[in-house]
């Protein structure tokens, strides 16, 4: 579904991303971390063709990025973007827009995308929302928005930044479980979460970025250690189980003892 | 029936009445009953009147001018929802992003260059095409001098947009200065007013409108999209930069041809979309429909308002009048703007 070779991508004359590979096979939840400003955002705005390569090629489902058209690019990949300004518009204005990529050149908006812009803002529990206007929802209720509208995009390929990330514990738990359906009918997702536990139960596999480069990349059991973590955050972090779940949990550890000899501490990773 | 559509269906209806309305006033003192006569066999619905002389005045003069000033009221404010919607600033509109000044300034150097010949344009007076032209050429200026990096700042935009237009007022007094024989329009271009006007105008404003009115209905759910910013339309699959320089054009176009006919009326683009916004919220086709109508209402009035307020059939231009109630209305919206941000 998507491929990456050699890619790296820079604002500015700096380079954000260096030398990045991977590939993302149809149908994978794969979870993108790493510390703050390691390149995670970039990587999803290069994705959904928003940002310029600098060097290396993407394709996506077996075809280069660059010679997809914007609204054959959008109908494949859609985003969740972390930062966007809520516009003076109603919610279900904004989730229509989802449909854009999917209208033709001066034709409008349909009964038919309506329907589905509906059942998107549904499906993340704000229909409720729909006439409210979007400058006025609460942090929480934007980011449901947000999500709705990329729903209703109906792309196969699902990008999210953070998706989850300002939402109170049940709409956590409800957004996850949500992702968890679509993801088992198929849709491939991508998604940049700084919540190790929610990655850790949402993902099937997780790449690490550090400094815009790939430091990691394996099965949540495979990397999900307290050796790798550690290293990767540069503090001492617990990995534990889950008391229901079959997935790990990370634990910080703040005003603890130091670590004792022996114990977790950097080590070695790729 | 939604609380929009009833509103445009109000707005629309109040038109041709504002319309007939607005024939009444005038220096020349013609009986109430008279006009409406006139008005009906104008439009064949009653025999033709006895006094040919106030008919002329009603059609020719009055009629005329009240059409014009609707269309223009609402070309500007059609401008003004385009622009606020892909700046993404609420102080954007023809006036102050010296877009009209630029319109002023390339209808007046094709007069002193004697290109307004219909030799330049066949079949349409080349006014409004230099008119637009200006328009455009100021935009792209007032745009380059406002991009500092890659950030487009508010208030940087409209600080752009005040020194073009004090600038290219000099260059039109400096035109006018050199040019003897037409001093006297000097003020018509820099603050626009409606004398004068006749069908003629109307006919050769009125493809603007329709193309640049257009234009912009149809482009309303990309204005949507790009209202939320260039990277979130490339994330919904728009091409933001050809849908912006559509919308650009189509909003010179029309701020262009108003500023051709008519002169520099300011502040109408900026006040009139800030109303039904507030009304209706942000959604750009309904936005665009109401504020056209309201725009040609306002303007109607204004007009009707600037010939009839001062004793002895002495005229204001109808661009003091709009500055007057629009100016205030701009530094309220600024100081809004500063305490929500």
């Amino acid at each position: 579904m998507i491929r990456l070779e050699n890619v790296s991508v820079g604002h500015g004359g700096r380079a954000v991303l260096r030398d990045v590979s991977f590939h993302v096979a149809r149908g994978e939840a794969v979870g993108l971390l790493g510390p703050n400003g390691s390149g995670k955002t970039t990587l999803l705005l290069t994705l959904a063709g928003a940002l310029p390569l600098l060097a290396g090629s993407v394709t996506l489902a077996g075809r280069p990025l660059s010679a997809l058209r914007p609204r054959e690019r959008a109908r494949l990949a859609a985003s969740v973007p972390q930062q966007a300004a809520p516009p003076e518009l109603t919610a279900l204005s904004v989730a229509l827009m989802g449909r854009y990529a999917h209208t033709t050149f001066l034709g409008g908006y349909t009964e038919a995308d309506r329907a589905k812009a509906l059942a998107a803002l549904a499906a993340t529990g704000c229909s409720h929302l729909a006439e409210r206007r979007a400058d006025r929802l609460s942090g929480g209720e934007w980011r449901r928005v947000l999500l709705a509208r990329a729903l209703a995009q109906e792309a196969d390929l699902l990008l999210l930044d953070e998706a989850a990330a300002g939402l109170d514990p049940a709409r956590q738990a409800e957004t996850a479980d949500l992702l968890l359906k679509r993801n088992a009918a198929g849709l491939t997702m991508l998604s940049a979460i700084h919540d190790l536990n929610l990655a850790a139960l949402t993902c099937r596999r997780l790449l690490f970025l550090k400094n815009g480069r790939l430091v990691l990349d394996g099965t949540v059991n495979e990397v999900f250690t307290e050796h790798h973590l550690s290293e990767i955050y540069e503090t001492r972090i617990l990995v534990s189980r889950h008391p229901l779940l079959d997935a790990p949990q990370a634990n910080l550890a703040p005003g603890a003892p130091a670590a004792p000899a022996g114990g977790p501490g950097p080590g070695r990773t790729r | 029936m939604t609380r929009t559509s009833r509103t445009a269906l109000l707005l629309a209806a109040a038109g041709p009445l504002s319309l007939v309305l607005a024939c009444l006033p005038g220096p020349a003192d013609i009986p109430v009953r008279e006009v409406f006569s006139i008005l009906a066999s104008a439009l064949g619905l009653a025999p033709a009147p006895d006094d040919p002389a106030r008919a002329t005045v009603v059609l020719g003069i009055r009629a005329s001018r009240a059409v014009l000033a609707y269309g223009v009221g609402a070309a500007l404010s059609l401008a003004g929802v385009a622009f606020q919607g892909i700046l993404r600033n609420p102080l954007a509109d023809p006036f102050t992003l010296g877009v009209s000044t630029g319109a002023a300034f390339g209808a007046c150097l094709a007069l002193a260059l004697g290109l307004a010949t219909p030799a330049v344009l066949p079949l349409a007076d080349p006014l409004p095409f230099f008119g637009l032209l200006g328009a455009f050429l100021a935009l792209l200026a007032v745009l380059g001098l406002a991009r500092s990096g890659r950030e487009l700042r508010r208030e940087t935009l409209v600080l752009a947009g005040v020194v073009t237009a004090t600038f290219l007022s000099a260059c039109i007094a400096l035109l006018k200065a050199l040019d003897e024989s037409t001093v006297s329009g000097l003020v018509f271009w820099i603050m626009g007013s409606f004398q004068g006007r006749g069908w003629g105008h109307v006919l050769v404003f009125l493809p603007y409108l329709v193309l640049g009115a257009g234009l912009i209905l149809a482009f309303a759910r990309e204005l949507d999209i790009l209202s939320m910013g260039s990277t979130q339309a490339r994330l919904l699959g728009l091409s933001a930069d050809r849908a912006r320089l559509i919308l650009l054009l189509a909003g010179s176009l029309l701020s262009g041809a108003a500023v051709a006919v008519s002169g520099v009326i300011g502040f109408v683009g900026l006040v009139v979309p800030h109303l039904v916004r507030r009304v209706q919220g942000g959604e750009h086709r309904p936005l665009a429909v109401n504020a056209a109508l309201l725009g040609g209402l306002l303007l109607l009035w204004s007009d009707v308002l600037a010939r009839t307020l001062l004793p002895g059939g002495v005229e204001l231009p109808v661009g003091v009048l709009t500055a007057l109630l629009g100016g205030p209305f701009f530094c309220l919206l600024l100081k809004q703007r500063r305490e929500a941000s």
